[in-house]
């Protein structure tokens, strides 16, 4: 038999073997190689290769100084972790400081000078050869001088304490005379604090370790991890409760700017208990009228200004009471800024009347850093409301970012007209935008930094940041370039050490007072500083990711007793009648407060994961969002998600409105950072922040201002 | 299909949504340790990759009643018939049986993102973009991760490079065992608050495995049957209602 083929045949076949092989994994398979062929682009970022490090570090972006794990590649760092074993942090870092690795590439970097074209307005800035930026500030010293005279230098130092400090100070008593400016910090309630007790305690810390509960107003301070793990008492006393006080054992939710009032109403309690005994405390020239004004402020009164309930008030005075060594102190918010002078009096006198000056466990003298304050009285350290108005004509801004908001304003109304203004920001975003030169430092992890403890706490404390990365070359310490002005300015020699010598002989000092305690990252238990044998003992440990703390003697009772200066109980009675505070003057106003988490409102740039974080969850409020009320929405016919104009006496902002059952009635709560969204813009195409619409009070004040919310 | 009857170990996470604060720093761990890039503008809120996410809850109630909880969610590491094991095409998506952590293979994802839809978790993310990073951070990448591209779909795989790395630690020193602690994701590690608590819920002495059976303890979508390997705890109510979805706080969420 023989089989022809027909075309019919064959055409059969080749359909057949067309769909018998698709039904076969064949195609199926080829699709698979192709998808996997075309995942490896070559301009896809592979992953690099290379010899992987670990190391211990300390975190330096803020006085926490958290224990870090650090892992290289190739010397590079790409991740940090906390370290468990640290006694100090516990395992603790934030978000911030676990995406610092990131920090050196952000797109705001800068990695040579920078000046501005033009005037102030203008965004244009052109690159300037490092020994060209010398000169230019060399030139504008000099004009300064000539002009108006060696105080119309300034340094605005946004950390105040380090190494870095000490030469600004130096440079400007080699000046003649400068004005050295320390931006506000947590320490500016203990400082005035101190200023309030006679005789003059000198500094005061907080002893935290040993306090069984703290009353913050504000932001509550960076707390030890041993006071968490011992269970201390949390109460925080606030318009809004921040992240940071998220496991607070109780909030009193009072209206924006009755801190006064509060702080009033719970030193009445506390003094009115019988056998309290503190009233011996106050000092006796004003004693009555003193007296005569806490009486005003029964738990009804204050509740019927603060916003709370009598009971709440009665029921914190009671927990700080029983609680056994109880402070109160007055936080720095993030974005709001420092308290009133006559809230921080009225919190100062409940600290009084809480006996806990002098107490273990309450409010001690602090010993300063051994090393930390040679030859510098000639230069001493100022308040920014405290420089008068248009007096500074060469401002130089410190880049270092403490994470805390300062309005421009606030620095503007010091400069006179056509100040020059040069900054040491590793980054063109913040405060340096309004810089005529940039010089920019080292970012993190780039350079040696000193990492002094919070000016909070009694016990100084110590730890370094080991450098990791080499900087640019472009990038200069603050210090080097002042020397180097200095010199071609004919000014005296600074010194021109660099800063790892100078640190060393800082440690040295500390050695040599044989104080404290010391801690390894890795673990295990402290042990004394004078367990080490030499300096260089102690500085290999702190090079490590150690740490030093001070453990001061027992500490002395302090007979001291309040002096009010003149004027103070004006200023007391002023805040404590609500200020600017309680309820909005007119209907359709509210209170706008601002609000932001520490790390992301300062001057400093955002790790790009952390950007992305905030750009893709409201986990952090993002910079111009506007959170209110329901009923107050309802009351200024606004809608969720909808843009409105926000106006105060200081001007006109866009904001976008967030409805949320959590804000007080009446307020609007502004974020002003961050600005997550604006993370690779360039700096002229951004938003400026909300925090231009606050108005700073003569006394450097900005927590709350009476504004309009009204939708576009 | 069950993985448990095969599996030598059940690696889950037990989140306490009363300690956390919602910091973030979980979420910025996760990334660092991924090599997520921050994607383009345009992207928007929802379109970039976020293995782990914490969302924000409200109770509902007025001020000064208001309470927030903060809820992270990523993978769940679905124990029983996961979801997105059955739809995946191309086998993308497979359980360890020796681990019980439900793997995404970016090699053989064809972005079909079937998936995506499946996961009733929203836990999963499409890579929209090439990844890209800041000038010069390409060399400061995670060695031990390599970068997804276009068209991928990705999830939490539990920082299987951090397994990876222990297990080659712990054949190095000879053993076969990794010891408790030895293997931790990175936002396991990260959390402040320690509201992350992470082991071998096979292991009934483990810690994680005793959190587990707490009484406060809940399962997302438990009704669901996927039986997550991820456990949530809390005292209050409203936040346990969270799990179910049908509570109305959970529509309140934001993020």
């Amino acid at each position: 038999m023989t089989t022809t083929w027909t075309r019919r045949d064959a055409l059969m076949v080749m359909g057949g073997s067309a769909v018998g092989l698709m039904l076969s994994p064949l195609p199926w398979k080829l699709l698979d190689d192709v998808a996997i062929r075309t995942q490896n682009h070559p301009w896809a970022v592979p992953a690099p290769r290379g010899r992987r490090t670990s190391r211990l570090t300390r975190c330096s972006l803020c006085p926490a100084g958290c224990a870090l794990r650090v892992r290289s590649v190739n010397g590079r760092p790409f991740a940090l972790a906390p370290v468990p074993g640290d006694l100090a942090s516990r395992g603790t870092a934030c978000a911030l400081g676990l995406g610092a690795a990131q920090l050196a590439y952000h797109p705001d970097r800068l990695t040579v000078p920078v000046r501005r074209l033009g005037p102030a307005w203008m965004t244009a800035r052109v690159p300037v050869a490092p020994t060209g930026a010398v000169h230019l500030v060399s030139g504008w010293l000099r004009e300064t001088q000539r002009a108006a005279g060696p105080e119309a230098v300034a340094v605005l130092d946004g950390w105040p304490g380090r190494e870095r400090s000490l030469r600004y100070r130096r440079f400007l008593a080699s000046v003649g005379g400068g004005t050295y400016i320390a931006a506000p910090d947590e320490g500016a309630f203990l400082a005035r604090f101190s200023g309030l007790l006679d005789p003059h305690p000198g500094p005061l810390g907080a002893d935290l370790e040993h306090a069984s509960a703290v009353l913050s107003f504000g932001t509550p301070p960076l707390l030890p991890m041993s006071a968490a793990e011992r269970g201390l008492t949390l109460i925080h006393a606030g318009p809004r409760r921040p992240a940071q006080a998220a496991l607070a054992d109780q909030w009193l939710p009072i209206r924006p700017g009755t801190e006064a009032t509060l702080a009033l109403a719970l030193a009445f309690l506390l003094l009115e208990t019988p056998g309290s005994g503190m009233l011996a405390n106050l000092v006796a020239a004003e004693r009555e009228p003193l007296l005569a004004l806490l009486a005003r402020f029964t738990p009804e009164a204050a509740a019927a200004i603060t916003g709370l309930a009598p009971a709440a008030i009665g029921q914190a005075a009671m927990r700080l009471r029983a609680a056994g060594p109880a402070v109160a102190l007055a936080g720095i918010d993030a974005a709001a800024g420092p308290l009133a002078p006559g809230d921080e009096i009225a919190i100062a006198l409940l600290g009084v009347a809480l006996g806990s000056v002098g107490r273990v466990g309450g409010i001690l003298p602090r010993a300063g850093l051994p090393g930390a304050s040679e030859d510098l009285e000639r230069v001493a350290i100022r308040d920014l409301p405290a420089v008068p108005d248009g007096s500074i004509h060469l401002l130089l801004l410190d880049g270092a970012d403490p994470g805390l908001a300062l309005p421009w304003s606030l620095v503007a109304t010091k400069l006179a007209p056509g100040a020059r203004v040069v900054s040491f920001a590793p980054y063109l975003s913040g405060m340096a935008t309004r810089a005529d030169l940039i010089v920019p430092a080292p970012a993190p992890l780039e350079g040696l930094a000193e990492i002094p403890g919070s000016p909070v706490l009694a016990q100084a404390a110590l730890g370094v940041a080991a450098p990791l990365l080499s900087p640019p070359p472009g990038c200069r310490e603050p210090g080097d370039f002042l020397a180097a002005v200095a010199a071609a300015t004919g000014l005296p020699e600074i010194e021109a050490a660099p800063v790892e010598s100078r640190l060393r002989r800082r440690v040295e000092a500390i050695h040599r007072a044989g104080r404290g305690t010391v801690i390894r990252a890795g673990g295990g238990e402290a042990s004394e500083l004078s367990a080490l044998s030499s300096s260089a003992d102690l500085w290999d440990l702190l090079l490590a990711g150690g740490r030093w703390s001070d453990a001061p003697d027992p500490p002395p009772r302090l007979h001291s007793a309040l002096r009010l200066p003149p004027g103070s109980l004006a200023l007391l009675a002023a805040a404590a009648g609500g200020g600017a505070g309680q309820r909005p003057a007119r209907p359709r106003e509210v209170l706008l407060v601002p609000i932001g988490i520490r790390g992301a409102v300062g001057t400093g740039s955002l790790p790009p994961a952390l950007a992305k974080l905030c750009r893709e969850s409201d986990l952090w409020p993002a910079a111009g969002d506007a959170f209110v009320h329901p009923d107050t929405a309802s009351a200024l016919r606004l809608r969720d998600g909808r843009e409105a104009v926000l106006v105060t006496t200081a001007g006109s902002g866009r904001a976008r409105v967030r409805i949320d059952r959590g804000a007080m009635p009446g307020v609007a709560f502004v974020a002003i950072g961050p600005g997550a969204a604006e993370f690779g813009a360039t700096p002229g195409a951004r938003e400026e922040s909300l925090l231009r619409l606050c108005v700073p009070a003569a006394a450097g004040s900005w927590r709350v201002a009476p504004a309009t919310l009204r939708e576009v | 299909m069950s993985t448990a009857a095969a599996s030598n170990s059940r690696y889950g996470m037990v989140i306490d949504l009363d300690r956390c604060t919602g910091c973030g720093a979980c979420m910025v761990a996760c990334a660092v340790e991924n090599n997520v890039p921050v994607p383009p503008p345009e992207a928007g809120e929802r379109r970039g990759i976020t293995l782990l996410r914490v969302y924000r809850a409200e109770n509902g109630r007025p001020f000064p009643e208001a309470e927030t909880a903060h809820l992270p969610i990523g993978c769940q590491h679905c124990d029983e018939e996961p979801p997105c094991v059955t739809v995946c095409p191309q086998n993308a998506v497979e359980v360890d049986p020796e681990t019980g952590i439900v793997g995404q293979i970016p090699a053989r994802c064809l972005g079909c993102r079937y998936c995506m839809a499946a996961c009733p978790y929203h836990a999963r993310y499409f890579n929209w973009w090439d990844p890209a990073w800041p000038a010069g951070m390409e060399r400061a990448l995670n060695p031990d991760v390599a970068p997804r591209v276009r068209g991928v779909v990705e999830k939490c795989n539990f920082c299987h490079g951090r397994l990876q790395a222990a297990k080659a630690k712990a054949a190095a020193e000879g053993r076969s065992e990794l010891k408790p602690d030895e293997y931790v994701p990175a936002c396991v590690e990260a959390c402040p608050a320690g509201a992350i608590r992470f082991g071998d819920l096979a292991d009934k002495s483990s810690e994680v495995a005793r959190l587990a059976r707490e009484p406060r303890a809940f399962r997302l979508l438990a009704r669901l049957g996927t039986e997550p390997k991820v456990v949530y705890l809390s005292d209050r109510d409203w936040v346990r209602q969270l799990g179910d979805s049908g509570g109305p706080a959970l529509g309140e969420s934001h993020g």
